[in-house]
């Protein structure tokens, strides 16, 4: 439960927490796309170079960046030895009935590895200097155009931020439980995996009840202070653009640039 | 059950956030028998204290014991649950803790924890039952469908049902009424008088203190800065100010009195009753 880094918020004050929320999703949105551009050996070394540029920008330390990476490691693992393994081309280094180890499939996997590790590394710094309020009021405000499509926005975004708000009072809720039936001699994580999912009930379903009531309570204090979804809302933390917004918009535009430049020159 | 703990420091982790030394070198005795009230402001470290004793919290440094099992770092799940079942930990709002489809189930839960047989968990859980003041019938109905007041004292069943030596209390009477309160406060007394459980009640009600404990521990900052009778604390007024405890009203009362009067009373009063008959005692002569 503690080790859950992605989509939690560090305090600060560097650059990149001062950032619009717009602009972060839209600069982490964009690089996904851009980390596709790098197709040789001095695309990867400039995708790494502003990944770390970034990283040491929200002055964040990179180990918490590590440990964002590290739940999703195996699934890296998987396709970077897939690759490895099953992509033929160029010298051969290792044959074994279908499996070769070709000089093709080190670089890709290479290059697959890097995607995945900077993509983590550009998301989590976007999450990790962006409070969840202010992450939902960016997304709301992305999804606007969705509304001719009748996609209710602003019902989504207010459910995202109260599920986000949330979180904290669940971790508590849970930590205070597990402490209660601990006390009165359950043991968990021990023995076989029915017994560990049999002890597991005497956690969930107290959690369940009493997010069942508090969230009864939440909608009627919602009602009471005159909360209605059909009519439209204003907010109480309003989004400035401001011109290191812009500032951040126009790097991602250079990286494009010169990814663009990089690709045609080398070829 | 002797309960020592020596230099005792803790550190805390809920998620993100991290408390460091929210118990510093806590050194602490409680005899048996005795009804000791933990007192001290929010974020002292008055229920992280109840959770070291229950093993639900290691201590860093120093270690802990309760009867001949020590608890430090290193301690295995094993003897920790010997621990448990020593110790019966009513927490916050312990109705919160409740799950099973009937009263009797969840009264059980503990008893069976510990290795009861179900006919001495069947037995046990008619025994609390009626303990705690509540009807018989109550055991096959589902502890949701009950009122709060009566979710509060099943809980506490399934507490006492595992038959612990110590009982450890965070405020157990948040959120009751002025007569649920009162009524569950003198069952508490009432075992420690007859069974001699010792009771261990972090609470922020000073009234409560001053009426039903026999010695305080008051608590600041992760320290423990007082450990005594009761009533010596609270004839202690600029202790009481320095560590901002409330004093018991009819201490209040007293101590305006004396001012007024020019009278001295020859005890510290903590309960009205005490200051009647001091009154009373004063009148007369």
């Amino acid at each position: 439960m503690n080790k859950l880094i992605l989509g939690r918020y560090f305090p600060g004050d560097s650059p990149i927490h001062k950032l619009d929320p717009r602009a972060k999703m839209i600069a982490g949105i964009a690089f996904i796309f851009i980390s596709f551009m790098a197709k040789n050996g001095q695309g990867l070394i400039l995708l790494w170079l502003f990944t770390f540029f970034v990283m040491s920008l929200t002055k964040i330390g990179f180990r918490v960046f590590f440990r964002g990476v590290r739940p999703l490691i195996w699934l890296i693992l998987f396709t970077v030895f897939l690759q490895i393994l099953f992509t033929a081309g160029g010298i051969i280094y290792f044959t074994w009935g279908p499996i070769k180890i070709s000089e093709f499939g080190l670089i890709n996997a290479l290059f697959i590895f890097s995607r995945f590790v900077t993509i983590i590394f550009v998301t989590t710094a976007v999450t990790l200097t962006t409070k969840p309020m202010e992450l939902t009021d960016g997304l709301n405000f992305l999804m606007r155009p969705l509304r001719f499509l009748h996609v209710p926005v602003d019902e989504l975004s207010i459910m995202l931020s109260i599920s986000l708000r949330f979180i904290p009072n669940l971790l508590d809720e849970t930590q205070r439980i597990m402490d209660a039936q601990k006390a009165r001699g359950a043991v968990f994580g021990e023995g076989s995996l029915f017994r560990q999912m049999k002890a597991l009930v005497p956690i969930f379903l107290p959690l369940f009840s009493g997010s069942l009531n508090r969230g009864e309570e939440l909608a009627n204090v919602m009602d009471v202070r005159g909360y209605r979804s059909e009519l439209p809302r204003s907010s109480f933390r309003q989004l400035t653009w401001k011109i290191k917004d812009t500032v951040c918009m126009f790097v991602i535009l250079l990286l494009i640039a010169a990814f663009a430049v990089l690709n045609l020159v080398i070829d | 059950m002797q309960i020592r703990l020596n230099q005792v420091s803790a550190d805390y982790q809920l998620g993100p956030v991290h408390s460091p030394r929210v118990l510093q070198d806590v050194s602490l005795q409680i005899a048996p028998g005795t009804f000791t009230a933990v007192v001290g402001p929010t974020g002292a470290g008055k229920s992280s204290l109840l959770k070291v004793l229950n093993g639900l919290l290691l201590p860093k440094s120093g270690w802990a014991e309760v009867g001949n099992i020590k608890i430090d770092s290193k301690t295995s799940k094993k003897a920790l649950k010997a621990v448990r079942k020593h110790i019966g930990m009513v927490f916050q709002f312990p109705e919160s803790q409740l799950f099973a489809e009937t009263v009797e189930q969840d009264i059980s839960f503990g008893p069976l924890n510990f290795g009861a047989s179900p006919e001495a968990a069947h037995d046990l859980a008619i025994k609390m039952i009626r303990q705690v003041g509540l009807d018989e019938s109550i055991l096959q109905q589902s502890p949701f469908s009950l009122s709060g007041g009566q979710k509060r004292r099943v809980a506490i069943a399934g507490v006492l049902a595992q038959e612990p030596e110590v009982i450890a209390l965070d405020e157990p009477t948040a959120g009751l009424d002025p007569s649920g309160k009162a009524e569950l406060m003198s069952l508490f007394k009432q075992w420690n008088k007859c069974k001699r459980l010792t009771v261990i009640l972090v609470t922020h009600d000073m009234e409560t203190a001053a009426r039903y404990a026999d010695d305080a521990v008051v608590m600041d900052q992760g320290k423990v800065v007082y450990h005594g009778s009761v009533r010596s604390l609270f004839a202690d007024s600029e202790k009481l100010n320095r560590w901002q405890l409330d004093v018991p009203e009819a201490r209040r009362f007293q101590l305006a009195f004396e001012t007024y009067s020019g009278i001295r009373l020859p005890n510290v009063c903590l309960t009205e009753e005490e200051l009647a008959e001091a009154l009373i005692g004063v009148g007369r002569v």
